[in-house]
């Protein structure tokens, strides 16, 4: 499947990619999108937002208001053609001559922020203060396109399951803020996950060159998953993956006779001895850990695994120490 | 199999506990909704049989744990083990070694005999009550066993002493498989506790043994031997004994100076300075010195002694030393002291040069330090007559012998005169001649009637001789002439016989009367006979005292010979110091009261004989004991002194409490040979060699041995290997579990989460 954001803005909604929400180019009729129960989760999820980034921001006495933007660069002397308004009048009753006043480039960033919304992505532990992994993503994905947004980046959205759900193209207006929110609190549509052809499908439509965030608990084929991200990469798209864990996966604390049921429904359920495995899926899991260490190095992919019980700042402080670094 | 505490066994139904719970919990499980199941699926997939097999092998376990200790405490006995069903009684044999070497002590004081007392005893305890025992000290095998109980049995064991002398373990192995087919009992079984000297097993004990234990084989019926082994091969006994004591002088006489040696020996690794040495004459000290023994070696102790008495005397020796058996740290033996032995030789040819006389080597055979003029003193005086003086002499002096050498013909009184003095105890030595053929008292006084003279009388005096004919082998029947020679049985075989009287033995006379042939010649004629007459006894020679028939006066041999026929007449051939176990024989004359006081009261007394064993009351001896004149007492196990008594008492006395009159009491002393305090136990290679002969068992300690009584007896309890399995099953089960259980797994915290933030890319 491939996506383009430029096409999928001018398209009708009943073309042939009519299950995917698009959001941004038509974000005057969001209403018409999501139901009130869901504009009341974007609302309360913006609130969340702001106050995580504005928790976060104080921290770190600097106002994003004052943001990256807008940077004088230096004069240069007047030719014809200039316009007038850039004229440095100051300069000019100084020194009598004409000096045009140069800024830096407003490059805003792009981010588009592509979230895993599987089936996997809905286990909820005891330990994860009543979060599921996707709730988690939620709303840390939220507070990343506030705090985006603040600093005058645009900001996409991707969902995806087994296949792209949800795609909001990368705008930096503040109001863009609900469109992405909206798409994020989409229910999700399937319970498979296809990571890497997901992704693989999103790369071609990705555009210039931003920075992809992407959201998933990894648990797919991670030869997919590789091959996604080096053609991301080849696109010269900076990319930080944040794997979202519960921290029951982590170290499998389940003891006695267990039934596990598969989230994604890929798999029979297992009616197992939980403490004879406890070892085992430690070494299972930490083989798997292993293995997407090595494909995000290999890929010069920033790794960040946090688990669901995490507060959400260390995301956030993950995530604009990259910023300072791509800048 | 059967159990102790059987309904405990019944507590191995709790395994169907463990069972239960796996099966009701195997049904119940917890849902999860998983979302790793990418992670899950294949750990499952690829663990699934080693799961199965771990919960598998852990259910077992747990239900082996109920069962293990059910049985644990029913404690079960293998049957198998036994020898026979059911726990029926048994005759059991106890052979105890109650030799001298039993009183060994180890380091802490206790003694071989005490661990027999302590142990065994112990072990006693645990028979059944329905055993029966048959005790048999080895130097009491040649009696039937006694027969008790097992509590009687402990109470005898209190009591054992450990003073006898060796034995041979053939022979008491014999006794004991003969004694224990006497039991009652089916099931037989001979325990046999010593410490196996050396000097008990014997090449040819060993092997009579061997063929004992052939002839055993094909008996249905054997018992069962155990050997207890009592000896400590580890470790040597510091010990000192008194191997022998010895009379240096031939004869003792009253009032003369008599030279005692004891030999003692050092068996410990260290010389031994000034140790002293007591010497004890019945009972009270007569010297004491101090002596010096090196290391494992020995040395003599001198005492010179003059005993006033005639009589046995007891002579003892202790050393004082405190080592490893104090038992052996004394020593006694009964000596005689005897009354000059008065001989009167009635020369038949007398002659004035020297040597040619018919007594002349006679004389001085029964004299020899007289006629060398040595200082030491003769037992015998012996003087020459006539015939004529015959009669005159023996209304005098009563000699205790009178000796007829190649005497002619005696007259009527003279022959009377003879017959008396034979009856009322006196001894007649007759020697053959060239004059005896005429004689007219031969068939009166001389036991065996004279015939012709074989050989030539005149041969050794022409120059023309024959060839001499030889002596045969000396009787064993004779006692007295077996210390000739102890290593030589024919030592007369070098003298020269020319000629000899033929001696004729009526073959009609009654057993009393019959003579014994005491010596005979080679082809089988008697030399020497001897015969009872009264209280007396002749001895008659069928060859002259002088050399003219023989070289026998030339011999050396001849003067040994003479002195012990002298002193066997005299009564002093008797055996005053015996080895234990060996019998005691005392001659009735000995106690015989003295001719002075014997005409009191001689028909109104009732004689009583007694013997005093050591440490023990005055037992009295049977009539049947009193065999031929003489008392014999066989019980002689315990070393020590014997007292023989004749005590008489008056016909008119009270029976149940006579007054005995006390008239006359002689000693024996019975003494275990030195060869017990050497303390040379078998190796135990031997000992397992002499046991595999008879598929004995060996044990060394009495509690293995009552271990493999109970096991054999009732089987074997093997709680304490199911205890054993029982604590390797709750082991395993921990470390299983452990294994398929870790512990709880540690939730990360929040610091090992930020750890795990840093950027994996470069």
């Amino acid at each position: 499947m491939h996506v383009s954001f430029l096409s999928l803005a001018s398209e009708p909604a009943h073309s042939q990619f009519s299950h995917l929400r698009l959001f941004g180019t038509l974000s005057m009729r969001i209403l018409d999108l999501v139901s009130p129960q869901q504009l009341s989760r974007v609302a309360a999820l913006q609130v969340l937002a702001r106050q995580i980034v504005e928790g976060f921001c104080s921290g770190r006495h600097r106002s994003p208001q004052k943001g990256f933007s807008v940077e004088f660069k230096e004069h240069r002397p007047y030719v014809r053609g200039d316009e007038l308004k850039n004229i440095d009048w100051k300069a000019y009753a100084k020194s009598d001559r004409l000096y045009i006043r140069e800024y830096e480039e407003e490059t805003n960033l792009r981010c588009v922020l592509l979230v895993d919304r599987s089936g996997s992505m809905q286990y909820r532990g005891d330990r994860s203060g009543g979060l599921s992994k996707d709730d988690y993503t939620q709303r840390l994905a939220a507070s990343l396109a506030y705090l985006m947004l603040a600093q005058q980046d645009a900001v996409g959205a991707v969902t995806f399951d087994s296949i792209p759900r949800n795609i909001v193209t990368p705008r930096g207006r503040a109001s863009h803020l609900r469109a992405v929110l909206a798409a994020l609190v989409s229910p999700p549509e399937g319970i498979e996950t296809d990571l890497g052809g997901a992704i693989r499908s999103v790369v071609p439509k990705l555009g210039r060159r931003g920075i992809v965030v992407l959201f998933s608990d990894a648990m797919g084929d991670l030869g997919s998953l590789s091959r996604s991200l080096a053609q991301i990469r080849s696109r010269h798209h900076e990319v930080v993956f944040f794997q979202i864990l519960d921290p029951d996966e982590v170290d499998f604390p389940f003891s006695g006779r267990i039934q596990f049921h598969d989230l994604e429904e890929t798999a029979e359920d297992q009616t197992v001895d939980a403490n004879s495995l406890h070892a085992a899926y430690l070494d299972r899991f930490e083989q798997h850990a292993s293995q997407l260490r090595d494909i995000c190095r290999r890929n010069r992919v920033d790794l960040v695994t946090i688990q669901t019980g995490q507060p959400f700042d260390d995301a956030l402080h993950q995530y604009v120490a990259l910023r300072r670094q791509i800048q | 199999m059967t159990f102790i505490n059987g309904l405990l066994a019944l507590g191995a139904a709790a395994f169907t506990i463990p069972l239960v719970i796996h099966l009701l919990y195997r049904n119940r499980f917890k849902t999860v909704s998983w979302g790793a199941m990418h992670l899950l699926e294949p750990v499952v997939r690829i663990n699934r049989r080693r799961i199965r097999w771990t919960n598998f092998l852990l259910l077992l376990i747990r239900c082996l744990l109920p069962v293990l200790l059910a049985l644990c405490l029913a404690r079960p006995v293998l049957t198998g083990f036994r020898a026979l069903q059911g726990d029926s009684p048994e005759s059991i044999v106890l052979v105890i070694d109650d030799s001298q070497s039993m009183a060994a002590r180890d380091e802490s004081g206790v003694s071989r005999i005490d661990r027999v007392r302590n142990e065994l005893g112990q072990s006693l305890g645990e028979f059944s009550p329905r055993d029966e025992i048959l005790w048999m000290p080895t130097s009491q095998i040649e009696f039937p066993p006694s027969t008790m109980g097992t509590v009687d049995a402990v109470d005898k064991l209190k009591t054992i002493r450990t003073s006898s002398g060796p034995f041979d373990i053939a022979r008491v192995l014999r006794a004991a498989v003969k004694a224990s087919n006497a039991g009652v009992n089916a099931r037989k079984r001979i325990v046999f506790a010593s410490d196996f000297q050396g000097v008990n097993t014997s090449d040819a004990s060993v092997e009579s043994l061997r063929t004992f234990a052939d002839e055993l084989k094909n008996d249905s019926s054997r018992p069962d031997i155990l050997f207890w082994n009592l000896a400590d091969l580890s470790r040597s006994i510091d010990n000192v004994s008194i191997d022998s004591i010895e009379t240096l002088s031939p004869a003792i006489v009253p009032d003369r100076e008599t030279r005692f040696a004891a030999r003692l020996r050092n068996a410990t690794d260290q010389t031994l300075n000034d140790l002293r040495v007591n010497w004890l004459v019945d009972g009270t000290q007569a010297a004491s010195q101090t002596i010096s023994i090196p290391a494992r070696s020995t040395s003599t102790a001198n005492m010179r002694y003059a005993l006033l008495e005639s009589g046995l005397h007891e002579i003892s020796v202790s050393v004082e030393f405190v080592d490893g058996m104090s038992e052996d740290n004394n020593r006694s033996i009964a000596v005689e002291v005897i009354r000059e032995i008065e001989v009167v030789l009635v020369d038949g040819q007398p002659s004035n040069e020297p040597l040619r006389g018919e007594t002349d080597f006679l004389a001085i055979a029964l004299s020899p330090f007289a006629f060398s003029q040595q200082d030491q003193v003769d037992a015998v005086r012996a003087s020459v007559i006539r015939e004529g003086k015959v009669v005159e002499v023996l209304s005098e002096k009563t000699p205790n012998i009178l000796v007829l050498a190649n005497v002619a013909s005696l007259d009527e009184k003279q022959q009377s005169k003879i017959v008396e003095f034979v009856e009322s105890g006196g001894s007649l030595i007759s020697f053959d001649g060239i004059h005896l053929g005429d004689a007219n008292y031969v068939s009166r006084l001389l036991p065996a009637s004279i015939g012709t003279i074989v050989g030539d009388p005149n041969a050794r005096q022409n120059a023309e001789q024959s060839a001499p004919m030889r002596i045969g082998m000396l009787s064993s029947q004779y006692a007295p002439w077996q210390k000739l020679a102890p290593a030589n049985t024919r030592p007369l075989e070098i003298i020269d016989v020319f000629a000899y009287r033929k001696l004729i033995i009526d073959p009609d006379a009654s057993d009393e009367d019959k003579p014994t042939v005491i010596l005979a010649m080679k082809n089988g004629d008697p030399l020497v006979v001897s015969a009872r007459r009264g209280r007396g006894r002749i001895v008659q020679f069928a060859i002259p005292a002088d050399a003219d028939w023989t070289t026998l006066p030339l011999r050396r041999l001849f003067v040994p010979m003479v002195q012990q026929l002298a002193l066997d007449l005299i009564g002093s051939g008797k055996m005053p110091t015996v080895t234990t176990g060996q019998p005691m024989i005392v001659s009735l004359d000995e106690l015989m009261k003295t001719p002075s006081a014997e005409n009191d009261s001689e028909e109104s007394v009732r004689v009583r004989y007694t013997v005093e064993p050591p440490g023990s009351a005055e037992i009295d001896l049977d009539v049947d004991s009193q065999q031929e004149g003489q008392l014999v007492w066989t019980a002689t196990q315990l070393a020590g002194v014997y007292r023989f008594r004749r005590i008489e008492i008056p016909v008119s006395s009270d029976e149940n409490n006579p007054p005995g009159n006390l008239i006359k009491s002689t000693v024996r002393v019975a003494q275990v040979p030195s060869e017990e305090s050497k303390l040379r136990p078998v190796l135990p290679g031997q000992l397992a060699a002499i046991a595999g002969f008879l598929d004995a068992t060996v044990y060394d300690r009495a509690n293995t041995l009552r271990d493999a009584e109970q096991t054999r007896r009732y089987g074997r309890e093997i709680w304490r290997w199911l205890l054993v399995a029982l604590l390797v099953a709750m082991i395993l089960e921990l470390v299983v579990q452990q294994r398929s259980a870790p512990a709880k797994a540690v939730t990360p915290t929040m610091n090992s989460a930020s750890d795990s933030l840093g950027r994996s890319s470069v």
